[in-house]
């Protein structure tokens, strides 16, 4: 017997109504307008062209995007020397030891990002915490600057985006099977040969989600630049928040918003090859 | 002895903790030898062979292979190879990565590497899988993979770790001729891990039995299975029908007259002395059963009643439950003397066996 309200459709039909009303739909609309001619009165006057595209490739703007880019490349990077480690110790924990420890990642998680943005302020600033204690101990004259520069927007998206590369790392070495290790020592490889042999790729499917769920918000967490970074420091999503709300210019900042999401496209089919490499895909043993 | 052996371990001590699962084990094999160690699990098997390839350390006690003591010799640099239970191929290479692996990391030329994985995949008979993934293997495939990836290092010694157990019981059998004959092709010192007795009764040159981390007995799979030295090792390598039995007297032709269950029996046996409580022991395939619907059975013999029987092909399997109450098994071939004899469950039958072929352990 069929029931057409099962709970089953249900669910499947608020899902699917949801994701088409909040996420397929903005997007359609972003795209749609990207493609639309900028109005001083009614923000998009309905004239298609290419114009805001054209507009993206000038180099001020182009500069702005590598700049972001170098940013989030940092932040991943950043992510990924402190993520790595912590990962590959988490998964060698007992298992109560290994739950505390990703509760003590977990719980930073929980806290809304832009109030750890300001504490990140309250930490760097001239007058903050770490300035104070080195004052204190002696070890600088005059504080240190440390806020409102490139170096501050890539500690603050470090700290706000690091669970986002724990979390997938964590669930690839959680699967690596420690008898392959012992397999690669058995065959006379060292630490770093076992390392960059075996560790390495079977774990580049971790590293490749992190860095992407780092990567991808890196571009885009304006208020962690607008929080550290002052005025100087934009990331793409600093770029595209001005335009809509500064500049007035919708079509420009859809264009940006769509290029953004093709970007995030290309890695996410990275993402998917680099697994298929692996030959993941199937259940194997 | 010529050679000097290849392992030797002298008063080898492992500890997890508060638990001891080798109490001080010593063990001698030549080189060249196929050595099985054989117990059930938790017998400390594995342990002997992760001390040898280096995964752990014994806390007292030696380690010799190949005349060097190893014991702080790290995994990496012992002249060893392992064949893990699950193989632990690398599933990110295709075969001949795998294969490769361990030549690579020695820093072997490209074209010896080449050529030497070629041979190796040549000899398991996967020349034509070099370009696959491990998963792309069937469980036997991946097995020889396996094989292939330890034995192209040329080790002095190879562990392998219940290696077999993963396979289909057809595949385990051929598994077990190709391997005894890559043994003796390569000369390299084999230490197979089991808990399967047939398996290291048909492929060995020694076997271990361990229990509880010490080895019982250490011998041929013939002298296994005629001497066993005690009750355990004669029931773990073959099925075993025991028998308590005292000792009488001695008889004119140098055995022994005994009584088993109230009967009079000849046995043959060392060290025995009027009076002593023993244990005769019998392979069910030295039973010999006999019909007898009424009257007294020969002397020397037992009566009993059929309760079941087993029709294998080569072999009538019977059980009998004897006047006590005590059941027996019996293992009969057909021949061409009898080629459809049977027995109905309930008859009536002697049982005895063939003369000399007991073993009698004195009671413990």
């Amino acid at each position: 017997m069929r029931n057409v309200f099962s709970f089953r459709n249900l669910a499947l039909t608020l899902l699917g109504g949801w994701l088409a009303l909040f996420a397929l739909l903005p997007n359609a609309l972003v795209l749609l307008t990207s493609f639309l001619r900028r109005d001083e009165r009614d923000f998009v006057a309905f004239e298609w062209t290419l114009e805001s595209y054209r507009l993206l490739i000038d180099p001020v703007y182009v500069q702005v995007f590598v700049h972001s880019t170098l940013l989030a490349v940092a932040a991943t990077v950043g992510c990924l020397l402190i993520g790595y480690p912590f990962a590959f110790i988490l998964a060698r924990q007992t298992p109560s030891r290994r739950r505390m420890l990703l509760l003590l990642i977990m719980v930073p998680f929980w806290t809304n990002s832009l109030v750890r943005s300001y504490a990140m302020r309250t930490l760097l600033a001239a007058k903050g915490v770490i300035n104070e204690v080195l004052l204190w101990l002696g070890l600088i004259d005059k504080p240190l600057r440390m806020l409102y520069n490139d170096g501050a927007v890539v500690v603050g998206l470090v700290y706000v985006l690091l669970p986002f590369m724990v979390l997938p790392l964590y669930a690839v070495m959680e699967k690596l099977d420690g008898r392959l290790l012992e397999a690669a020592v058995d065959l006379g490889a060292s630490r770093l040969q076992t390392f960059r042999r075996v560790v390495l790729p079977l774990t580049l499917p971790g590293m490749v989600a992190g860095a992407l769920l780092v990567f991808l918000p890196g571009l885009s967490m304006f208020y962690v630049a607008d929080l550290l970074g002052g005025a100087k420091s934009m990331l793409v999503g600093n770029f595209i928040k001005n335009q809509f709300l500064s500049a007035r210019n919708w079509p420009f900042g859809s264009a940006a918003s769509a290029v953004f999401m093709g970007l995030m496209g290309l890695l996410l089919v990275a993402q998917w090859s680099s697994r298929r490499w692996l030959g993941q895909e199937s259940n194997e043993l | 002895m010529s050679a000097p052996p290849i392992i030797e371990l002298k008063g080898v001590v492992k500890r997890y903790g508060n638990k001891v699962v080798l109490p001080g084990i010593d063990l001698s094999v030549e080189d060249g030898e196929f050595l099985t160690l054989l117990g059930p699990s938790g017998c400390g098997k594995t342990t002997i062979l992760r001390l040898l390839a280096g995964f752990e350390a014994a806390q007292e006690g030696e380690v010799h292979i190949d005349g060097q003591r190893v014991d702080d010799l790290p995994a990496n640099k012992r002249p060893v190879n392992t064949v893990f239970q699950h193989y632990a191929l690398f599933p990110h290479m295709r075969v001949f990565d795998n294969v490769a692996f361990g030549l690579q990391v020695k820093g072997i030329g490209r074209d010896e590497v080449e050529r030497r994985v070629r041979d190796a995949l040549e000899m398991v008979r996967l020349g034509e899988y070099a370009q696959r993934k491990p998963h792309q293997l069937s469980g036997g495939q991946q097995q020889r993979v396996a094989l292939a990836r330890a034995v192209v290092n040329r080790p002095r010694l190879l562990l392998l770790d219940e290696c077999l157990n993963a396979l289909d019981y057809k595949l385990r059998q051929e598994m077990r001729i190709e391997l005894k004959q890559l043994q003796r092709r390569l000369g390299i010192t084999f230490l197979f891990v089991t808990h399967d007795q047939e398996e290291a009764l048909s492929m060995s040159d020694r076997i271990a039995v361990m229990r509880e981390g010490r080895i019982e007995q250490l011998g041929t799979p013939r002298a296994l299975y005629e001497k066993p030295v005690n009750l355990f090792v004669a029931g773990f390598v073959g099925e075993v029908n025991i028998f308590a039995a005292r000792v009488v007297a001695a008889t004119a032709d140098g055995g022994w007259e005994a009584e088993i269950a109230g009967v009079r029996c000849r046995i043959e046996g060392d060290g025995l002395r009027a009076g002593h409580q023993v244990q005769v022991l019998l392979r069910p395939e030295d039973m010999r059963l006999e019909d007898l619907p009424t009257g007294a059975p020969a002397a020397g013999h037992l009566v009993g009643h059929i309760v079941e029987r087993i029709y294998k092909g080569r072999t009538l399997d019977s059980i009998v439950e004897l006047e006590g109450g005590q059941r027996v098994a019996a293992s009969e071939f057909f021949d061409e003397e009898s080629p459809d004899f049977d027995y109905a469950p309930g008859s009536r039958v002697s049982v005895g066996w063939v003369p000399g072929w007991e073993i009698v352990l004195a009671d413990a």
